[in-house]
């Protein structure tokens, strides 16, 4: 019987089934080779302890290093450490914030959420350039204020620390990206479930706590994990703001070990795989949660009505507004400041404000050259992503191929490692295989490199919203006669369309301000704005890295906003 | 606005001894949408009264403005204007600034969607307004409250059973159980059967009536599907673009419908446009349609009705007589031709064509009736109504 | 008899001028022939030191000499190019012909893979090898222990110690010696001696100079501040929250300097420290396998002359070319004649500079 209905749907209409195993072949071969190649090289390279130059010997050396050195240690202390301030801070709060933007009669919605998704895009450099300008301990501005007004031989702010760090990622990202990701989520929640709990009884914020929350358990906890693996990836803001202080980070101290003389591949590729075993079960778990069914359906015929705040209504306004304005534009508004001082940080010498800065970078042809690259790689980007992610997300979802869910969990684990680390394994993989060598050195590697990193968001969007669309658009285009590349072209792709733009956005951004993937693949002729950025940083010309920093925050604001003109939202739906 | 506290059972208990002693009472409610293309008025003037034990139904097509009375009755939308008392206590009020929050009024409200919350058992979901809601109950009272709500709805033993597990009939069940644990002043129901399936549909809908009768609960019933309101109903309220069209008993609202509106809304009728031809004469106007003149019985309000004046002529397709063949030359009598049949069983439901008007009629089944067979109808003047055009 | 004598003479003479001047020639199209197959090769890899200046410095200034030779540049760190190069090298590509840079990354990682050619035999250009115009001769700059393959053509003397004598009275700091003076801790900041640089030379110099046992006491020291932030030490030392500083960097001063801040931040010379020098990032090497020897051999040409050299000396602000025919960079700088000075840079100090950076992991508790 089901012989029978497996050949009729194969005649009928649609994909083929033995079409479908090829594509779901390809794409699973060419998706493993690139994720898993890495990361296989990166694993087995811990192993390796010669000294470059003698032949290789496998020890467990560099194991011993990650291990027991008390600096790794410390760093790996610390990363943890942070992230757990970052996640117990803005967690509670973003929860707060996306059910006011999306479940009261908060005014001004539509603006404060324009605001978080702005702040997704701004670069983490950029910004933290411009809260140095605001929290140094010497010269900031807050700083400065405090002294003025309290009369105090010194201001309480301190960017370079731990709660500096701390602060300058919620300051940005990390709070911006849950709020994004959850309004959505709590705006389609059925409302009667939360109005069958006001009329029992339970008050307002009641309500929030014991209903709101525990159904959305399953979204929270995906966001969290999200997050998590995020927050491991962190890599500028504290290369930048770790160094005076010391304050070693997982990332930044696998960039100092393959930055010895000779590099330490040995323990730094140690530290990686320990890592990513940490990390492995929450893959696990982030598919699971993804993958049940969910059984909050959109209900009822009304539109769900927003809960009155009553007189808690402009109060809450000014919180929310508050926030939003202080994670845009006051890093903004500083960095763009910073940009024409001749000497960053100093307010109070005979000439402070200068036009120069701007004039030196612009006449600079390394920054024409990266600007051209930039834009060239972005776009570039964008559009593989669209291709390659779309084309995976619908052999993970639509087709019968037998390993799709194995393609499916491949997908997830570039997230898990950090840039830098793809970015070797990505370097050794170009330079080991001989079809791929060609393409080093060039443009294309960096493309490359920044889509095989952020594969892991693009499909899953890709592929929650192929859920939505459901089956029966495509059967009733086959039932009228389309063939499958027809129902493909004029069903589902403009039905998709949407979706692509988004994630082509998301990837641009991503490609232009990426720094630790392609600090080490990209050579001379194809160094990026962002790396620019970190050189001159590296080498203490703030002057110039804000000008840089100011030109790519532009450039993906700027994209960020026609995106946004054009009603792109981002939404996580489960 | 000024916050209350909310009711207490005991109060409505003392006060509710008088037998027509009015738990709801609306008046002047006023609400109104602000959309893209402008304020749209959902309710414009309703006001209504429901006894002690009654069974209140608003029935109204879509956007008539019934769920959303329900609504500002329960708190989850704030009027414009007008009044709500609840037992006779004053829950809004737009003259005196009144607006008790929802989780004060110990309404009880059975959703659309059940809104059974998914992450609880059976017992959780029931138990939560006796822990949450205005009349707390002490703790080791609480199994043994829930217990007897469930028993009510005949869910006795699935107390322990996580609420996504549940089938939609047996949501409704609990939903239902749910609103009345705290035994509240007025139950609320908002289309409760309009997601079930039909023959679900009819067992739960005398399931619910026996179970709101034998509670001598007093409800206050939304729903779009006039038979369920008919049968539920010890009132019903017929609403359309946000007022009522008229408000009496099922009989009444079914028989002697105020307009052509009600007349349509609620079963079914056939209507023929014509013009008074004749005054009121002991008690009959004569009213000239396309295809005769038709004989109408003491119409109400038979003064209004001037000769000449264009008017709608309804009859009840069951009040239709049909006779096969013609043979009688009695008033209101016409020939017809059948133009469609549609056998369900019992009946067979006609359509006839008569002159150039279109009739339905129920015939009975074993009628032997035939596409274009000529035939008769009567049209008895009793069971004609005249509405103006 | 004597007009044959005379005009035997005179055949000598104009044999051996004829002789004399065909040699010249010869030397000549030697040259011209590496020059037109350089421009045949069109192109030179080079990787060099990162920054806009240096680029200026080493490759604008070539490129107008010889249009017809195009140069690849690579400007990203030392650090960042190893990891890379090694890689590259270890799968067979081979796309680089010179490094120019710090002579740390060389040493200790390109050297041990055998990436480079001996040196000497690519300078092919007249007067480029003229030892009376190198300091301490043509052969002084070698880097290296084999003295063959890397070649320092920068040597500015170290300036290891500044204090912002806005803040601190000189008659109370007087030397080296008194960084081990309980009274000014939380007073001294020091780029970290754990990473190579220039934290790390000095560092080395206190080893030589004053033994071990004062470096493990300044190394142990808990209110010196390690910084790895080059600007962060530089900024503190100007603004005077740690007026007394260790291998503060001289360029990076000079900008605050130039802009009117930080004026009374000047150097602390001691006479008891060993006067040492560094190339910067002043040292070139050959890679083998090269892809264009010829154009290879042009630029190196033109580097060490005196064209080259002008060109660094100029541009590149705090350094001095080794070159004694060129602008003079810094004066106070500047190699003199006859004193001894360490090359904290060169090869034979490696070992220390390990052990330095090992007693550093161990003993700084930041």
């Amino acid at each position: 019987m089901e012989k029978v209905a497996g050949k009729t749907a194969g005649i009928t209409g649609g994909f083929r089934l033995e079409a479908q195993a090829v594509a779901g072949t390809m794409a699973l071969a060419v998706v493993a080779f690139l994720v898993l190649y890495p990361i296989f090289l990166i694993i087995f390279n811990s192993f390796q302890v010669a000294r470059p130059g003698a032949p290789p010997a496998y020890g467990l050396e560099g194991w011993r290093i990650a291990l027991s050195s008390s600096g790794m240690r410390q760093a790996v202390y610390n990363t943890f450490a942070l992230l757990f301030a970052r996640q117990a801070i803005s967690f509670p709060f973003a929860i707060f914030l996306a059910w006011l933007l999306a479940r009261t009669d908060l005014p001004g919605k539509g603006w404060l959420e324009f605001m978080f998704w702005l702040s997704f895009f701004l670069p983490s450099l950029s910004v933290t350039l411009g809260w140095i300008l605001v929290l140094d301990p010497e010269y900031g501005i807050a700083n400065q204020l405090w002294k003025w007004l309290f009369g105090t031989q010194n201001g309480p702010f301190n960017i370079y620390s731990f709660w500096g760090i701390v602060w300058a990622h919620l300051g940005h990202n990390t709070t911006a990206i849950k709020v994004m990701l959850l309004t959505p989520a709590f705006r389609n929640m059925d409302a009667s479930l939360e109005e069958a709990s006001r009329v029992s009884g339970a008050s307002t914020l009641g309500t929030l706590a014991r209903i709101l929350i525990p159904i959305m358990a399953p979204v929270l906890i995906v966001v969290l994990i999200l997050a998590i693996i995020n927050g491991l990836q962190a890599f500028e803001v504290e290369l930048i703001l770790g160094a005076p202080i010391n304050l070693q980070v997982y990332s930044t101290q696998i960039y100092r070990l393959i930055h010895q003389e000779p590099p330490l591949f040995g323990p730094a590729t140690a530290l990686s795989t320990i890592v990513l075993m940490v990390l492995f079960p929450l893959i696990f778990i982030q598919r699971w949660l993804i993958g049940r069914r969910d059984y909050t359906t959109i209900g009822g015929r009304y539109q769900p009505r927003p809960i009155g705040l009553g007189r808690w209504r402009y109060p809450a306004f000014a919180l929310v507004a508050f926030v939003a304005v202080l994670i845009t534009v006051v890093p903004m508004a500083f960095l763009t400041t910073g940009t024409f001082m001749s000497l960053f940080g100093f307010f109070n010498i005979e000439h402070p404000w200068t036009l120069v800065n701007w004039r030196r970078v612009f006449q600079d042809p390394i920054f024409l050259k990266s600007l051209r690259n930039t834009l060239i790689m972005a776009a570039g980007a964008g559009l593989l992503s669209v291709f390659a992610f779309s084309l995976v997300a619908y052999v993970i979802v639509k087709t019968k191929f037998a390993w799709r869910s194995l393609l499916d969990f491949i997908s997830w684990l570039p997230s898990t490692v950090p840039g830098i680390l793809m970015g070797i394994g990505l370097l050794w993989l170009f330079l080991d295989s001989p079809f791929l060598r060609p393409l080093y050195g060039s443009i294309w590697l960096l493309i490359l490199a920044t889509v095989i990193g952020s594969i892991t968001l693009g499909t899953q969007i890709i592929k929650s919203n192929l859920l939505q669309l459901g089956k029966e658009l495509e059967e009733a285009s086959w039932t009228s006669g389309a063939s499958w590349w027809h129902t493909y072209r004029r069903i589902m792709v403009p039905l998709l369309l949407p979706t692509l733009i988004l994630v082509g956005v998301l990837n641009f951004i991503h490609a232009a301000r990426d720094i630790s993937t392609v600090a080490l693949l990209a050579s001379s002729s194809s160094r990026t704005l962002a790396l620019l950025q970190l050189d001159f940083m590296v080498s203490g010309r703030y002057e110039s890295a804000a000008v840089v920093a100011t030109m790519v925050m532009i450039l993906t604001t700027g994209v960020a906003l026609a995106a946004r003109a054009f009603g792109l939202k981002l939404g996580l739906r489960t | 606005m000024e916050h209350r506290r909310g009711l207490f059972w005991g109060r409505v208990r003392l006060r509710s001894a008088a037998v027509f002693f009015k738990m709801l009472k609306v008046a002047g409610l006023k609400k109104s949408y602000a959309t893209d293309r402008g304020a749209v008025e959902a309710v414009r003037e309703v006001s209504f009264e429901v006894a002690k034990g009654e069974v209140f139904t608003l029935l109204g097509p879509s956007g008539c403005g019934k769920s959303t009375t329900l609504r500002c009755i329960a708190g989850l939308e704030t009027p414009d204007a007008g009044e709500i008392e609840l037992a006779d206590c004053v829950v809004y009020s737009s003259h005196t600034g009144v607006s008790v929050p929802t989780h004060e009024r110990g309404v009880g409200m059975v959703f659309q969607s059940y809104a059974i919350w998914p992450h609880m058992t059976v017992y959780e979901n029931v138990v939560f307004p006796l822990r949450f809601g205005p009349r707390r109950v002490p703790k080791r009272e609480l199994p043994e409250r829930v217990r007897r709500a469930l028993r009510l709805v005949q869910m006795e033993g699935m107390a322990d059973r996580p609420a996504p597990l549940l089938s939609g009939g047996q949501q409704q069940r609990v939903a239902l159980a749910r609103a009345l644990v705290y035994e509240p002043a007025v139950l609320l129901l908002d289309e409760p059967l309009s997601n079930l399936d039909a023959k679900l549909r009819l067992e739960m809908r005398s399931e619910l009536q026996a179970l709101i009768r034998e509670l001598q609960v007093t409800a206050l019933y939304v729903t779009h599907d006039q038979e369920e309101a008919l049968a539920l109903s010890d009132r019903i309220a017929v609403m359309q673009d946000g007022v009522v069209q008229q408000e009496g008993t099922p009989q009444e609202i079914y028989l002697s419908p105020a307009n052509a509106y009600v007349a349509g809304f609620v079963g079914r009728m056939n209507f023929f446009e014509g013009k008074i031809e004749d005054g009121a004469r002991n008690g009959t106007l004569r009213v000239s349609l396309s295809f005769g003149k038709v004989a109408v019985a003491s119409p109400v309000a038979a003064e209004a009705f001037q000769l000449g004046r264009a008017v709608v002529v309804a009859i009840r397709p069951e009040d239709v007589v049909l006779r096969a063949e013609p043979y009688s030359q009695e008033n209101n009598a016409f020939p017809a031709t059948v133009s469609r049949l549609l056998f369900v069983g019992n009946r067979i439901q006609c359509e006839l064509q008569v002159g150039s008007c279109r009739c339905e009629v129920e015939a009975e089944g074993r009628m032997g009736l035939r596409l274009q067979s000529a035939v008769q109808v009567e049209f008895p003047p009793e069971r004609l109504s005249l509405f103006p055009i | 008899m004597k007009i044959q004598r005379e005009a035997a003479w005179v055949a000598v003479f104009i044999f051996v001028l004829f002789l004399g001047f065909r040699g010249n020639a010869e030397g000549q199209s030697a040259w011209q022939k590496v020059l037109a197959d350089a421009e045949k090769e069109g192109q030179v890899s080079i990787g060099g030191p990162p920054g806009d200046t240096y680029r200026a410095a080493l490759m604008e200034e070539f490129i107008k000499k010889y249009p017809k030779i195009k140069v690849e540049w690579d400007g990203a760190s030392g650090r960042d190019k190893m990891a890379r190069l090694m890689r590259e090298r270890q799968t067979g590509i081979f796309n680089w012909d010179l490094y120019i840079g710090g002579s740390g990354s060389p040493l200790r990682v390109l050297k041990p893979i055998g990436a480079f050619d001996p040196f000497r035999p690519e300078v092919v250009g007249p007067e480029v090898t003229d030892n009376s115009k190198w300091y301490g001769g043509f052969d002084f700059g070698y880097v290296d222990n084999e003295r063959k393959l890397i070649y320092g053509f920068d040597a500015t003397s170290a300036e290891v110690l500044h204090v912002n004598w806005d803040v601190i009275s000189p008659k109370e700091f007087k030397g080296i010696k008194d960084l081990a003076d309980p009274k000014w801790a939380g007073k001294i900041a020091w780029e970290d001696p754990r990473q190579e640089g220039s934290g790390l030379n000095t560092a080395l110099l206190f080893l030589l100079s004053y033994g071990e046992d004062f470096l493990k006491k300044l190394l142990s020291d808990p209110n010196i501040v390690f910084s790895l932030d080059r600007r962060q030490i530089t900024e503190w030392i100007v603004r005077g929250r740690y007026p007394i500083g260790v291998s503060i960097p001289t360029d990076l001063l000079d900008t605050y300097r130039d802009k009117g801040v930080g004026k009374n931040v000047k150097a602390l010379l001691d006479p008891t420290l060993g006067a040492s020098y560094t190339q910067g990032f002043g040292s070139v090497a050959v890679f083998n396998r090269r892809p264009h020897p010829n154009a290879t051999r042009v630029y190196l040409n033109w580097l060490l002359s005196k064209e080259g050299q002008t060109s660094w000396a100029t541009h590149i602000g705090g350094r001095n070319s080794r070159r004694l025919d060129v602008p003079v960079g810094v004066p106070e700088l500047v190699l003199k004649p006859d004193k001894k000075y360490i090359n904290t840079q060169a090869e034979e100090y490696i070992p220390k500079r390990e052990y330095i950076m090992k007693l550093g992991k161990e003993l700084i508790r930041q």
